[in-house]
């Protein structure tokens, strides 16, 4: 219960991490991909404000949320990449490293791209790149892959290790 | 000065999991043993075991076996230290710490 109330305030509580940026060898590019199908969640929502007959101040703080939290998941997007390149791919781990330091470096450019603007093809192309990312790492554990849709919106499709 | 700081990841387990709370005091006179939150150099806010203490240093441990060996955390100043953890805030009860 106490738990449960905490948590309502996790907005303004510090977070320690005890996770792999002291490597403990969990890397997983889900989460990756998980923050790029939400910043192009945020990114439709945006788009589709306009036609919700909002008054001129429910609008305004719609737009402050809606792209604080596209601007938010972009960030983590990133963040989470930067930590499977920069801690998991390394010769041995990843065979073609110049393919890893092209997408990772792609998804930090999409990324950009999507807090910076409101075009739904910067969200669509971050997910992409964010598969594209998932696909490479699975591939070098020897772990199959599938496509799989969201089953939420923007159903999209991301990229799932086919365990 | 109580603090309240959230644990992400599980370098801690069993002691802690991911999403617990810990519910701590300013740290002071060390000892092994201890669970601590510090402000890494490389690694930012982590909470850690204190595996051992020198004069102006510590270090640090996580409980779980595939947490990083101490040496690759390397001695980490003292003054770094911010926070004891006393209790952890389980989805199922306290812990003392």
């Amino acid at each position: 219960m106490l738990h449960s109330f905490i948590s309502k305030f996790d907005s303004n509580i510090d977070t320690a991490d005890a996770h792999c940026d002291i490597p403990c060898g969990i890397y997983d590019p889900r989460i990756v991909t998980y923050y790029a199908v939400s910043a192009l969640r945020q990114i439709d929502i945006l788009l589709s404000l306009k036609d919700k007959g909002l008054s001129e101040t429910g609008f305004a703080m719609q737009v402050a949320r809606n792209t604080a939290k596209k601007e938010e998941m972009a960030e983590k997007c990133k963040h989470e990449t930067r930590i499977i390149w920069g801690d998991f791919m390394k010769p041995g781990n990843q065979d073609d490293m110049a393919k890893a330091h092209e997408l990772a470096h792609g998804i930090m450019l999409a990324g950009s791209a999507v807090r910076q603007d409101l075009h739904r093809e910067d969200g669509e192309k971050l997910v992409d790149l964010t598969n594209q990312f998932a696909e490479m790492f699975w591939a070098s554990k020897g772990v199959k892959t599938k496509k799989v849709k969201t089953p939420y919106a923007p159903g999209v499709e991301v990229v799932e290790p086919d365990l | 000065m109580i603090k309240i700081i959230k644990v992400r990841g599980a370098s801690m387990a069993p002691t802690l999991a991911s999403g617990d709370y810990l519910i701590c005091t300013k740290a002071r006179a060390l000892r092994p043993g201890f669970v601590v939150v510090a402000t890494h150099p490389k690694y930012g806010m982590i909470v850690k075991r204190v595996k051992s203490v020198a004069r102006d240093s510590i270090a640090l441990e996580g409980d779980s076996h595939e947490s990083t060996a101490p040496e690759d955390i390397g001695a980490v100043s003292i003054g770094l230290v911010s926070h004891r953890a006393r209790w952890a805030v389980t989805p199922k009860g306290f812990k003392r710490l």
